[in-house]
């Protein structure tokens, strides 16, 4: 009895033991940490910088992204830690360590563990030194072709041994997966544009308006860009895109726009049903070169009203009347307005005439006060006995970029070329 | 036996810093910033070498006249503004070099210390007038009749009663630094700020640091002049004063060592903060300077001055009778000064005024 107790008492200390050491042996890859590098290859700063990035990214997408960096003696000792009994080759290799690792780590987001975690092997360029394995929600959504899209953007680095450029790739294709993820599905443009209408200057697809309205607005749309010299179109639109893809498809494959840099306007209002309407507006050719506010200070407050009351007709008259408000103004710039011009160069010969005046009499002055002594330093007299630099603390702070106002990211907001060659200046509002 | 609890301050917030177990740092619960333990130690350790300047000074400067040393020499007196200055026998009628009315002969020159040095006038008058002539060229605002109306040969050559100072300076300085650097992703740049504690000690000498010793000439306009060459400096004897008026000390040494103070010290932290390199910003916290071998000698040196009133205001010019800087401040027309204002903005309004008009055309 009592040799069965001293062994179960063995047994029990024996067991505490190894937990300890197994938690002491991942404790070093504990929490809060996004890249973990057992090859020593990437700097502590880039460690640092990325491990930033990718915390932001995880917390914002409420999913673990974790990048795990090895070389192959790490690997090696990985795969014996977890019981991994397949060649270095294999592609079931890094697979075992990847999915071991996330496990036994505790890592993933929510109930279900959601994440990815991206196993990087450095050294020779194996055929199979990637692997990604994706965890809770991940599984079925990040998918064969974005696994590829990955490995495809980060392996020319990694084999080149750029160890900091695999990881930012790796982090590039996370992104571009999470922002497309967030996209609608966007129709072709055979299936919007079904017959070769010509310059029609107005597009209903989001189906709001009736025939007859959609026959008035379009008369109204001709003259006013005939009369401006620019082509203005205006489409209603069901699903939201990117701003490249709007101007792309509803002007620039349209043949829009009037001379060499083809002018005019384009506005897309977006009624997609589960979000209130909003507003595309680019300004093309020439006037991609002015300020896209100005055409937006020109909108009546009743214009939003409409949108939202989904009185349309209404809204999208209005949205004519400002766009006509504004290229009144926008002609009437062109012209030279002696008085405005006469006030800027009054100001500058102003400015001017006042440093060099003040620049002279500067120079009637001479006589100043010597604060210091250097001209008496003994020379070679100087001798530094003790110079230490003390690390005490640092903090990283963070600002947000300016991004568009729009829902599906604004690929192209701002002054741009779009893919069809056409200077645009798009905002959203 | 009573215990010594030691407090640490926090270097970002000033709070009291706790040891986290959980971290195994030091870190303050008020602004959440953590340390390492041993360089919190080297901080506070150089915190407590904190300690206000020691800057003394030997003053005792000056030598006996000897005897029939001042047989030649002669005190002039002006009853206008009541300067004393010294010359020898032979000088005849002159003015006042103070606000240029004419002095009296009033006696025998006795007393007072005699100068251990003196720089010899380098040169002469029609140097100091060319040196006037140079410094009133090229002023476009001042006056014309200024010009005109100068009195250029009443220039005079007097020798200035200086004292100079030598001594040993010896620093600790502690500086914070900062240094900064940035990286973005599409959504955020992120901007990390790194502190640092940059400790500075050592030493440096200055020798024959100048400070005017009469009140009748302002220390900014003796500084103006400045730097004399002092290798150029030789043992006073009456015979270099012939054909010039000197000016006797009423400044003592001792009322000259706070401006020889402030020239030593920001000279000091200067030298040492130029060895600060590779920071973005820099400040001193705390700066801790003693003199040693702190010595003062009182010299006479030559400067060539001229007093002149223009406009019911009195202008004093004045040039190193040894290297030829002159300075002097002047006085401004202000019809010039509104003349050209107007001429050059008017001229360049007109200039822009037609840029901006071949550039609207060449827009079409």
């Amino acid at each position: 009895m009592k040799k069965l107790l001293s062994f179960l008492i063995a047994l029990c200390l024996l067991s505490g033991l190894v937990f300890v050491s197994s938690v002491a042996v991942f404790a070093e890859d504990g929490d809060n940490v996004y890249v973990i590098d057992k090859s020593g290859l990437l700097e502590d700063y880039d460690v640092f910088k990325y491990d930033v990035v990718l915390k932001e990214m995880s917390e914002e997408r409420n999913e673990d992204l974790l990048i795990l960096i090895t070389d192959g003696d790490s690997a090696a000792s990985l795969a014996e830690e977890y019981g991994v009994e397949v060649d270095a080759e294999s592609p079931f290799y890094l697979q075992g360590i990847a999915e071991n690792y996330y496990d036994s780590n505790g890592r993933g987001y929510g109930e279900d563990k959601n994440g990815i975690l991206v196993l990087m092997r450095t050294g020779e360029p194996f055929e199979n030194n990637i692997c990604v394995c994706t965890n809770g929600d991940m599984d079925g959504e990040f998918g064969d072709e974005d696994i590829e899209k990955l490995v495809d953007s980060a392996g020319p680095y990694l084999n080149e041994g750029n160890i900091s450029g695999a990881v930012s790739a790796c982090i590039d294709a996370e992104e571009q997966f999470f922002k497309a993820k967030e996209s609608s599905v966007i129709p072709t443009e055979e299936e919007l544009f079904a017959e070769d209408e010509g310059k029609v200057y107005f597009y209903d697809h989001a189906k709001v308006l009736s025939d007859d309205e959609t026959g008035r607005i379009r008369d109204e749309l001709k003259s006013l860009s005939e009369e401006f010299g620019c082509d203005v179109v205006i489409a209603t639109s069901a699903v939201d895109m990117d701003d490249d893809s709007f101007e792309t498809m509803y002007y620039d494959n349209r043949g829009y726009g009037t001379g060499e840099e083809r002018d005019g306007i384009l506005t897309v209002i977006i009624i997609d049903g589960s979000n209130t309407p909003s507003t595309m507006l680019s300004l093309c050719g020439k006037l991609a070169y002015e300020d896209t506010q100005d055409v937006k200070n020109e909108f009546d407050p009743d214009y939003k009203y409409d949108l939202n009351s989904n009185n349309y007709y209404s809204a999208i008259r209005l949205c004519i009347e400002a766009e006509r408000r504004y290229l009144e103004k926008y002609q009437e710039s062109l012209g030279f307005h002696p008085v405005k011009k006469g006030v800027i160069a009054t100001l500058i010969g102003t400015v001017i005439g006042a440093i060099s005046t003040f620049t002279m009499k500067g120079k009637l002055k001479s006589v100043t006060r010597k604060n210091q002594a250097a001209d008496y330093v003994v020379p070679g007299s100087f001798e530094l006995r003790d110079s230490r630099d003390l690390f005490l603390y640092s903090h990283v702070t963070k600002t947000a970029r300016p991004q568009n106002d729009s829902r599906s990211g604004g690929g192209g907001g701002g002054f741009h070329v779009s893919s069809g060659g056409v200077s645009h200046n798009s905002t959203r509002f | 036996m009573a215990s010594q609890q030691l407090e640490y301050k926090c270097p970002c917030c000033g709070g009291a810093i706790t040891f986290d177990s959980t971290l195994q740092k030091m870190k303050c619960p008020f602004c959440d910033t953590e340390f390492d333990v041993e360089t919190l130690q080297q901080y506070d350790e150089e915190l407590n070498h904190d300690a206000p300047d020691d800057m003394k000074w030997d003053v005792e400067a000056g030598d006996e006249w000897q005897s029939g040393e001042t047989d030649g020499m002669r005190v002039y007196a002006c009853k206008s503004c009541g300067g004393e200055i010294v010359g020898d026998e032979t000088l005849a009628a002159t003015t006042c070099p103070y606000c240029g009315n004419p002095v009296v002969l009033m006696g025998q020159f006795r007393g007072e210390l005699k100068p251990d040095l003196i720089i010899p006038f380098k040169l002469d008058k029609e140097a100091a007038k060319r040196g006037l002539t140079e410094h009133l060229k090229g002023k476009r605002l001042l006056p014309k009749i200024f010009k005109d109306q100068n009195h250029i040969d009443e220039i005079k050559g007097l020798y200035v009663p200086f004292w100079l100072f030598d001594a040993d300076s010896d620093a600790s300085i502690r500086y914070k630094g900062t240094r900064s650097r940035s990286w973005s992703d599409s959504r955020y740049i992120y901007t990390e700020t790194s502190y640092y504690s940059l400790i500075r000690e050592g030493r440096v000498s200055f020798s024959h640091v100048p400070v005017d010793g009469s009140s009748k000439m302002e220390d900014e306009l003796m500084e103006s002049i400045e730097p004399f060459d002092f290798s150029e400096a030789v043992d006073f004897q009456t015979a270099y004063l012939a054909g010039y008026l000197a000016d006797k000390y009423d400044v003592t040494a001792e009322q000259s060592v706070d401006r020889v103070n402030q020239r030593v010290k920001k000279s000091t932290e200067d030298a040492f903060l130029s060895t600060v390199t590779g920071y973005s910003g820099v400040y001193a916290e705390n700066s801790n300077i003693n003199l040693s071998n702190g010595k003062a000698k009182y010299a006479l040196y030559p400067v060539w001055i001229l007093n002149t009133t223009w406009n019911g205001q009195n202008y004093r010019f004045a040039m190193n009778g040894q290297t030829g800087k002159f300075v002097g401040d002047l006085p401004m027309d202000k019809g010039l000064f509104w003349k050209w204002l107007l001429g050059v903005g008017i001229g360049v309004a007109a200039v822009i005024f037609a840029l901006l008009y071949l550039w609207w055309k060449m827009r079409g």
